[in-house]
């Protein structure tokens, strides 16, 4: 009796878990397949991407806008040291 | 001059005329029986493929017992039953098969090998389709790999010997192989080498069961799919699915993880597109795989080995499972031709045995015989493929819990 009950958990466990895999098949199959599962994936980490790339170049424009500033008025320092403004 | 000793100058003979009356017999029957093998083989009765080389083997090795130096019986094919590892280094450099049994059959590397060969040839689109009538047909042909162990039990084995003989039920030789190898280190040769002679049996014996169990016009069903486009599956997807369930599964199944990880590596290098590895894992990997397996599991047929009180249980005992699994999958055919009100064909329960692609064939050979229109190879691919996916389960659940 004994050793029924434990081939009956033993094939339980073996049909739950077949089953889980095929509720996994079918997650993955509707995910991928899905035009409006496939329109949230994109837009999580495509455009999630472009966002960091656009924050990435703006943050490249102003350093360089910022050092670009920092030049001429260094340049202007330096004529007005050597060459005085007066 | 001193009298020739004829026993001593043809030993194969000798060692025959010197052996007791049981053993000299059963060298003859399985010298006869190899020479079978070989014949039916070439008449495709049998996988030729795994019957020729196994067969040869088993002729070729139960001829060439010799006198050893310490007076004993041996060979110089292989000794598979050595652990002394003094003893294992001086016969790995006489017996010109033992590397090959020690390095890839005694640690599983073969059925590794298969089952990487096996996994890249399998499209696992068909179950992405339908996988639940998929992974259900195939429970339902794992009756005999469950419900063999008490009636093995009853027979006289333990519960290990028992389990890995149920597993023939489950068709899949490297799986009985593994099983057999953790779980019953005595006995795993007489195991492996009756799973592989039934499983050559299959694809002859199920078509009968078939046409037993499924009345005619059952059988000629022809199933009405659905009309809504079918969504393309992407390699990627495919690719995905064989990562996630592979991580899954070898998480779940730690001891099972060498088999999970050769059939998903397959399915993978598959679905990634890596030509040149396919054709080398496809080709020349699974095909050498497969004649070393034959050659070995011949070699290993030795009277002397063979000759195991629990032989003739154990050829009991193979028979009834894979019967029971076959008689589980129609059953499972008619579960979904209930469940689908009609419109499924029960003969793709069989397919749920998991012998890749031997019973998928034979479903839609005998369903072809009755109605030419009815294609079902789809579906029947589909439970063959989850057929695997289980097996390796069961296999992982009875090493967990047995070993």
């Amino acid at each position: 009796m004994d050793l029924l009950k434990q081939i009956g958990i033993m094939y339980l466990l073996a049909f739950a878990i077949a089953l889980g895999v095929a509720a996994l098949i079918k997650m993955l199959f509707f995910f991928f397949t899905n035009n409006h599962s496939m329109r949230w994936f994109e837009n999580h980490t495509y455009q999630s991407l472009r966002k960091v790339r656009q924050q990435h170049e703006r943050r490249k424009n102003e350093n360089m806008r910022k050092s670009k500033e920092f030049e001429n008025e260094s340049h202007v320092e330096i004529i007005d040291y050597y060459y005085g403004n007066n | 001059m001193e009298t020739i000793e004829w026993k001593q100058v043809f030993q194969g003979i000798g060692t025959l005329m010197d052996s007791p009356w049981i053993i000299t017999s059963a060298r003859i029957f399985l010298m006869f029986l190899g020479m079978a093998l070989v014949y039916l083989g070439r008449k495709n009765i049998l996988e030729p493929l795994l019957m020729i080389p196994m067969g040869l083997g088993m002729a070729a090795i139960n001829a060439g017992i010799m006198f050893m130096p310490d007076g004993t019986q041996g060979n110089l094919f292989v000794d598979p039953l050595v652990t002394d590892i003094d003893e294992l280094l001086a016969i790995l450099q006489i017996d010109f098969l033992q590397p090959i049994y020690t390095f890839t059959f005694s640690n599983g590397l073969i059925a590794c090998f298969i089952f990487m060969g096996i996994g890249s040839m399998l499209d696992i689109g068909f179950i992405l389709y339908r996988p639940f009538t998929s992974m259900t047909l195939a429970m339902f042909a794992e009756l005999g790999t469950l419900a063999t162990i008490p009636i093995a039990m009853a027979m006289g084995l333990n519960i290990n010997d028992a389990a890995s003989i149920a597993m023939v039920g489950g068709a899949d030789g490297p799986m009985v192989l593994f099983t057999s190898l953790t779980l019953s280190k005595d006995i795993f040769v007489p195991i492996t080498v009756v799973a592989y002679l039934y499983l050559g049996l299959t694809y002859g014996g199920y078509p009968y069961l078939i046409r037993l169990m499924i009345p005619a016009k059952y059988r000629g069903i022809k199933m009405v799919r659905e009309k809504r486009p079918v969504k393309a599956i992407s390699p990627g997807i495919k690719l995905t699915f064989a990562v996630l369930l592979c991580v899954i599964l070898c998480l779940l199944f730690p001891v099972a993880a060498p088999l999970f990880f050769s059939l998903f590596i397959g399915i993978a290098v598959r679905e990634s597109g890596l030509k040149h590895v396919q054709e080398f894992i496809e080709g020349p990997l699974l095909y050498g795989s497969t004649f070393f397996l034959g050659l070995l599991l011949g070699v290993l047929c030795e009277a002397h080995l063979l000759l195991n009180p629990k032989i003739l249980i154990l050829l009991i005992l193979g028979i009834i499972a894979l019967l029971l699994s076959g008689i589980g999958g129609i059953l499972g055919g008619y579960f979904m031709y209930f469940v689908k009100r009609g419109n499924f064909n029960p003969v793709i329960g069989i397919a749920g045995v998991s012998c890749v692609p031997s019973t998928a064939k034979v479903a839609q050979k005998e369903v072809s015989k009755i109605n030419p229109d009815a294609l079902i190879l789809p579906e029947a691919l589909g439970a063959n493929i989850s057929g695997v996916i289980t097996t390796a389960i069961l296999t992982g659940i009875y090493i967990s819990l047995l070993s």
